[in-house]
């Protein structure tokens, strides 16, 4: 029996502009059996959220669109149910898990569909103390979940994801922000369940090696049973793009040929101590001895997820401030303020940090605040950038792709000539391929990237060094 | 990682007090404001009030709900003599009454009014679990619609909060080294992102209720219980005895 049934899909969204779209899906077809599962691969942009929300029947509902043919969940048309009615059907686990979040804690997180579909009490006590436990999140039971680090969020959306333990389970970008650990954990459990797993993802990890029954990929609207996708979606794939960048030369040469000022950013003896308000007796403790970084260089952050990567980002850009520790630029101690001005932080999420109407507007804000720039040369600056970063300059922001949102976060640190970048999860729902592409352009001035990542092979030939943050302690790997 | 959440972990006197008894206490304290009463029963409710946040919540927490109710008490305290006209003259400038003493009165009490009621609301949520909130509401009959939608909103509060720190700190990051920050310029594009990113949490989270099963006919059950009634029942009696103590010694009839 057909689990999932696609036939003929075209599919639009409504312009809130009224201005002509194009259709994200174009005669789409999918089939997928019982216990399947499938990999569909797709670059940014191609409709990877999109699909994952048409076939849990959460999209048509709630947001303005236009849609043709027809999906069936297990013979039925997906049009006959409510999407509450298919919480025993299907499933779907979001890229970005703060959407779905409803309560107020990480157990009533898990507990809220039991209470809904009137569980008894003590069952729902052992669903989520299991869950919990599964996910490692036991600890954090009573915390709020907007106070979990971006990889515990994650866990706790698939910990519900299992639980519910819908006949399918779609998962949208569900590998992202997870460490290496979780990883294999979730791709083991997809392996090992019996339900019908669809994942979507912009990239082929090594966790997906023996997993899937079939990989597909999603290009140009339609689904295609594209055997070559190793030449497009892995890591491997990208090696000819690298070759001809800079990224991949010598640290050597690129410290030999920066556009911007020589610098150096130290940390000593750094102490960090983070509470969760909702649950004190969480403590996070992180030390770090000694941290150099200097222009021209590529450095990695890798550990666990809630490790202390983006608190001590946070640090490191002026935004918060340690316990104690110093900091200095150049050998001589720099403050909050002016660390602000030296350190560009782009954010896991893009939406943060690009709030302004037009795309024009976004790339021009920061230089408008930089003395001796005429509107003119503002106005070049920005047109440079924008084609450089594939932009259109007359684009409202929060209505592009997320890759392209990337984009404009990355374009916007590039014209402001900071010498310390620091890239949160670039590799986030990103192709390899436009990942790297924007590292390759931040780099292009000779500033020091920090990238923070958990993909085992992300950026690895590309660094001259690596820090590891492990059980409280920052250490670099020699 | 955000910091952002409404209740605050603590071990005070008024985490152990029941919830259904909290909420009990905030709706007396809401009548008791608007009873006739002397301005000395509300200045007495409000230093009971800030002794009992000091106890159970500590300085660093009390003095953060002061401050985020301080503006808005020095409006009512600057503006609200004016309407008060008559009674006995305080201030006079060039044979103009600028300020009476009932007016000055009448400014007090309204600030403190604002003041207890305020403050009482942030200490129940402060001290108070989401949950143990919304089954004691539910205990009162409160339909769980009505109680999801607080819910929501206290979930939504904080978020959106994060965001706009998030957002703030994002333009502080575009900062030119040569120039101060410029606060107010700020705020509009930064209130505008957090409105954006606010605005788009809307069908995202129907999407979230609807997935997990919310809309179903089927009869809801509860993954917490309140405590036995017998703490409520003590607790509540003690908050009425309180409160009748304060309107008989303060009450004006």
């Amino acid at each position: 029996m057909l689990a999932l049934d696609i036939n003929s899909l075209r599919f639009k969204y409504k312009s809130w502009t009224e201005k002509k779209t194009d259709n994200t899906f174009d005669n789409l077809d999918l089939q997928v059996k019982e216990a399947e599962k499938v990999l569909i691969l797709a670059n940014s942009d191609e409709g990877k959220t999109t699909l994952s929300r048409l076939v849990s029947n959460l999209l048509t509902k709630f947001i303005p669109s236009e849609i043709e043919g027809s999906i069936k969940l297990f013979n039925q048309d997906i049009n006959s149910y409510e999407p509450y009615q298919l919480i025993d059907k299907i499933c779907y686990v979001s890229q970005n898990p703060m959407e779905m979040f409803i309560t107020t804690t990480v157990e009533d997180e898990v507990a809220f569909p039991f209470e809904t579909i009137g569980i008894e009490r003590n069952k729902i006590i052992e669903i989520v103390n299991s869950a919990l436990i599964d996910w490692g999140l036991e600890k954090y039971r009573e915390v709020s979940p907007s106070e979990l680090s971006g990889g515990e969020r994650k866990r706790l959306l698939l910990a519900i994801s299992f639980a519910i333990n819908s006949k399918i389970i779609v998962f949208d970008e569900a590998f992202d922000d997870l460490d290496k650990e979780y990883r294999d954990l979730l791709a083991k459990k997809i392996k090992e369940k019996n339900n019908t797993f669809i994942v979507l993802s912009a990239r082929y990890l090594n966790q997906f090696n023996n997993v899937f029954n079939r990989i597909l990929t999603l290009e140009n609207g339609q689904i295609h049973n594209n055997q070559d996708f190793k030449t497009q979606f892995t890591h491997q794939a990208i090696h000819h793009y690298l070759n001809n960048s800079r990224l991949l030369k010598s640290k050597d040469f690129r410290e030999d040929n920066l556009l911007i000022k020589k610098e150096k950013l130290e940390i000593s003896s750094l102490e960090i101590e983070r509470v969760r308000e909702s649950n004190k007796s969480i403590k996070f403790n992180l030390h770090c001895d000694n941290f150099i970084v200097r222009t021209g260089e590529i450095i990695r952050l890798v550990g666990k997820n809630g490790s202390g990567k983006s608190t001590m980002s946070r640090i490191l850009c002026g935004l918060d401030k340690p316990l104690t520790g110093k900091l200095t630029l150049n050998d001589e101690q720099i403050n909050k303020d002016l660390l602000q001005t030296k350190v560009a932080y782009l954010f896991q999420n893009p939406d943060l940090q690009i709030f302004l109407p037009t795309v024009y507007e976004e790339l021009a804000y920061g230089l408008e605040n930089i003395e001796g720039l005429s509107s003119k040369q503002i106005k070049e600056k920005v047109q440079s950038c924008a084609k450089l970063f594939n932009l259109e300059l007359d684009e409202t922001p929060s209505t592009m792709s997320f890759a392209l949102r990337k984009f404009l976060q990355a374009g916007v640190y590039y014209l402001l000539d900071r010498p310390f970048i620091i890239l949160d999860e670039i590799d986030g729902a990103m192709s390899y391929e436009d990942s790297y592409y924007i590292i390759d352009k931040l780099s292009e001035k000779g500033s020091a990237l920090i990238i923070i990542t958990h993909d085992d092979n992300f950026a690895k030939e590309i660094s001259d060094r690596t820090y590891l943050f492990e059980d409280g302690i920052v250490e670099e790997i020699l | 990682m955000s910091s952002a959440t409404i209740f605050f972990e603590g071990k005070g006197f008024l985490y152990r007090v029941d919830a259904r008894a909290k909420v009990i206490a905030l709706l007396i304290a809401c009548v008791f404001v608007f009873l006739p009463i002397y301005f000395s029963g509300i200045l007495t409710l409000s230093i009971l009030l800030v002794s009992l946040s000091f106890y159970s919540v500590g300085i660093k927490n009390t003095t953060n709900i002061l401050k985020a109710i301080l503006p808005m008490i020095i409006l009512v305290i600057i503006f609200s003599p004016f309407y008060e006209r008559s009674g006995t003259p305080l201030l006079i400038y060039k044979d103009n009454l600028i300020l009476t003493y009932e007016g000055l009165i009448h400014s007090l009490t309204l600030s403190l009014r604002f003041f207890s009621i305020t403050f009482a609301c942030s200490l129940l949520f402060l001290t108070t679990k989401m949950n143990a909130f919304i089954l004691a509401l539910q205990s009162f009959f409160v339909p769980y619609k009505t109680c999801l939608t607080i819910s929501l909103v206290f979930r939504t509060i904080p978020t959106i909060f994060d965001a706009f720190n998030q957002i703030s700190d994002s333009h502080s990051l575009r900062r030119s080294n040569q120039l101060k920050k410029k606060r107010l310029k700020n705020l509009f594009p930064t209130l505008t992102s957090a409105l954006v990113v606010s605005l788009k949490t809307i069908p995202s989270l129907a999407m979230a209720l609807e997935s997990r099963g919310y809309g179903l006919k089927t009869k809801r059950t509860n993954y917490h219980m309140l405590s036995s009634y017998k703490y409520f029942i003590f607790q509540t009696i003690a908050i009425i005895f309180l409160f009748m103590v304060l309107l008989l010694t303060f009450k004006k009839f």
